[in-house]
């Protein structure tokens, strides 16, 4: 394609410059080179749409390749010959094909069209392979070249496993087989995991019948970015339109700023809105370490019914500065430690401003596997503290603590997910810090202003959720990532949240979806309850 | 100087109607086959993994519909693409029942045949009514790892990915539409 447009560009400079020769023309110059370069490359050019090969052509010659043709019954042989001298017709070499395939059962047969002699002529071939050779999905056109050597990339080679070298070598002066390439590629991912990650090239040999299979490996990033809070754009039906997003700038491999706008009533008990700004680097002098700075201003409005329940924790503004430090113990396992300083501008008894500030520390476990029959797992897991305390200056004396885990198995399209939170605070906290249960994520079918308009110091909530999908586990922006994707699916919700000394009632809900954690999804969700059953609509995506 | 300026507008107004008739449709024996000039989907992450020497299949979906909703016909196909890297052509295999493939291409023959090889059967069709044409495809993710690039962050293509994508690495698809058609006035071969 890049020679076809290489001279249709060429053509309509060309004609151009033609015409900007010529004194008096060089406006119509411009309005022909501007028509030219409008107007698609197949109204200029001409191109044939399938160059060198004309599906609509007279058959030049049609014959059977991959088998004795004596092997094939008479009558078939005949109907081949008699597509010669035709204008090629796709229903009949259809039908060839599947005679073909009804007397040789055990071999798979393909249509090839090559090109004839002159430009209105096409040769047919009926291909004939073996059925337990490469698949029609994998089937390419590199598998016909010999393999002259295997290459590794990033990696000392002699450090893999004698195995995995010994099957590198059955890859050489064998024709290229691809599925065996890509188990090779998943063994060697698999014995180097988690710190490194395998792609596969094939470059060109040292002749026209060779090719070169050159695995690279690559290092895994330890510290993944984290956009803070969260992205998504969410609708709930009782809690409206929310919305965080940040948009990121990098400057070079591994750090980047952002620079974001929220209006979000999902994520807290408070809807805040305004903007965030951050800095990121994955990479500190080492793979180990990372550093991140936040800032986010919000103006904060609230529910009546949280007003009504604590008017005097109420704040009209938020502005808050995380500085963080990440070390990874291997990029599964990493420790998060900083401070969080956030400024309230308080709204009773009357407005004054008053210091929220932190330790925070949280410790993150991820990891996704598959095994060999293809089953795949993902385990994630975080430990979360925040404690605010007189050192820091902070008004509010509390520690807050909360763990989550979560673990998904996948089989074939069928996927299972379980989800646990916990959590607690002790003493006084700020309301952001406090818990809640019903929205898009927990308790999907319940209001969240309904069950707890002030949020709890106590929180536990479970989620059982089964679906239609697929996990892909894989390298994003060179960091391991893992998605879970659901088609259909229908889960279950139970969880509880209020505070300590008073009663705490475990809620459940059911509902179903489709969609995504980490994308576009729509779910209804059905509080269990013995008065109305009111459903809940959410959609959505995040990011 | 107005003269020039109107003719430009013209012209430039011209040239955009030409360009937005992107996909046309025609009736082949007892199959509605499309044609898209300007659709090219061996492009991007698609085209370096191709280059790169791995098998890149895509799906093809043909639907005929009466208006947005109304779906008279539908008709799906899968291709294995690869890139031939001594011959620096690509080969294409229609997957299925009939399998056939078709080899030594430029990428726009080989997205051509791709097109072509998706049909409709016109009896599926009425004569008289008026339908709309739409051709989506979508690459899927090769069976090994793959490298994705991107800053996790809010784009408009990360966007548009998001809304339309049933894994983050079915990063290429796309769609066309043409309408509204009637069976009677389209060109026959």
């Amino acid at each position: 394609m890049g020679a076809d447009h290489v001279s249709c560009k060429s053509i309509t400079y060309a004609l151009a410059a033609q015409l900007h020769n010529v004194a008096g023309m060089r406006a119509v110059s411009y309005l022909v080179f501007i028509i030219l370069l409008l107007l698609p490359p197949s109204h200029v050019c001409a191109e044939t749409p399938q160059a060198g090969i004309n599906a609509r052509g007279i058959v030049e010659s049609a014959e059977i390749s991959g088998i004795d043709e004596n092997e094939i019954s008479e009558n078939i042989r005949e109907a081949v010959r008699k597509l010669a001298g035709k204008p090629f017709d796709q229903q009949s070499a259809d039908d060839v094909v599947a005679r073909i395939q009804e007397d040789k059962p055990e071999f798979t047969v393909t249509t090839r069209l090559l090109a004839g002699d002159e430009s209105d002529r096409v040769k047919v071939v009926f291909f004939l392979e073996k059925s337990d050779s490469e698949s029609g999905e994998e089937r390419n056109i590199n598998s016909r070249y010999i393999v002259e050597r295997v290459e590794i990339e990033g990696f000392e080679e002699s450090k893999l496993s004698l195995s995995i070298r010994d099957d590198l070598k059955t890859l050489i002066g064998e024709k290229l087989d691809q599925q065996k390439a890509d188990e090779i590629q998943h063994r060697i991912e698999d014995e180097l995991k988690p710190k490194h990650y395998v792609t596969r090239r094939v470059v060109k040999g040292s002749d026209r019948q060779h090719i070169v299979v050159v695995f690279e490996i690559k290092n895994v990033r330890w510290i993944p970015f984290m956009a803070q809070p969260p992205q998504h754009i969410l609708y709930h039906s009782k809690q409206n339109f929310s919305a965080v997003v940040t948009a990121p700038i990098p400057v070079g491999e591994g750090t980047r700023f952002l620079f974001g706008l929220s209006d979000d009533q999902d994520l807290l008990i408070e809807r805040f809105a305004g903007f965030q700004l951050g800095f990121e680097t994955t990479k500190l002098a080492t793979n180990r370490l990372g550093l991140a700075l936040r800032y986010s201003r919000y103006h904060e409005r609230w529910q009546p019914s949280t007003v009504a329940a604590g008017a005097t924790s109420i704040y009209r503004e938020r502005n808050t500065f995380d500085p963080t430090i990440t070390f990874a113990f291997d990029p599964r396992l990493r420790l998060t430690a900083g401070i969080s300083t956030s400024e309230l501008q308080m709204q009773y008894p009357v407005i004054h401003r008053t210091n929220a500030n932190a330790a925070v520390a949280s410790l993150t476990f991820d990891n996704a596997w598959r095994q060999s029959g293809g089953d795949k797992h993902s385990v994630r897991a975080t430990y979360d503290l925040r404690a605010g305390n007189h050192s820091l200056d902070s008004d509010f004396i509390y520690t807050r603590q909360s763990a989550f885990g979560e673990y998904v198995y996948g089989h074939g399209k069928q996927q299972l997910l379980l989800s646990v939170l916990a959590g607690r605070i002790t003493g006084n906290a700020p309301l952001f810090e406090r818990f809640s249960l019903g929205d898009t994520r927990t308790l999907r079918g319940w209001n969240k202003f309904d069950i707890a308009p002030l949020g709890g110091n106590r929180v536990v909530h479970a989620t059982i959720q089964y679906g239609i999908g697929g996990m892909h586990i894989g390298i994003r922006n060179g960091g391991r990532h893992t998605s879970v994707d659901f088609d259909f699916h229908v889960f279950y919700d139970v969880g509880a949240v209020g505070d300590s000394g008073s009663p705490i009632q475990a809620r459940h809900s059911v509902g179903f979806g489709i969609g995504p954690a980490d994308g576009f999804f729509i779910g209804l969700g059905f509080p269990i309850r013995s008065n109305r059953v009111e459903p809940v609509f959410m959609t959505g995506f995040r990011f | 100087m107005r003269k020039l300026a109107t003719t430009l507008v013209l012209l430039i107004s011209l040239a955009t109607m030409l360009r937005g008739q992107s996909l046309s449709a025609r009736v082949d024996g007892d199959q509605l086959r499309i044609a898209a000039a300007r659709l090219h989907f061996l492009t991007g992450e698609a085209l370096s993994r191709l280059r790169d020497g791995a098998t890149v299949k895509y799906e093809f979906q043909l639907t005929a519909k009466t208006d947005r909703n109304g779906v008279l016909a539908r008709s799906q196909q899968e291709f294995a693409i690869s890139y031939d890297l001594w011959e620096e052509k690509f080969a294409v295999t229609k997957l299925g029942s009939s399998p056939r493939s078709v080899s030594h291409l430029s990428a726009a023959a080989a997205e051509a045949w791709c097109v072509d090889n998706v049909t409709i059967p016109v009896g599926a069709l009425n004569t008289n009514q008026q339908f709309w044409i739409r051709l989506e495809y979508r690459a899927q993710e090769s069976g090994a790892s793959t490298e994705q690039s991107d800053n996790s962050g809010f784009t408009l293509t990360g966007l548009i990915d998001i809304f339309s994508r049933r894994t983050r690495s079915e990063q290429l698809h796309g769609s066309e539409e043409v309408g509204p058609l009637r069976l009677e006035s389209l060109k026959r071969k």
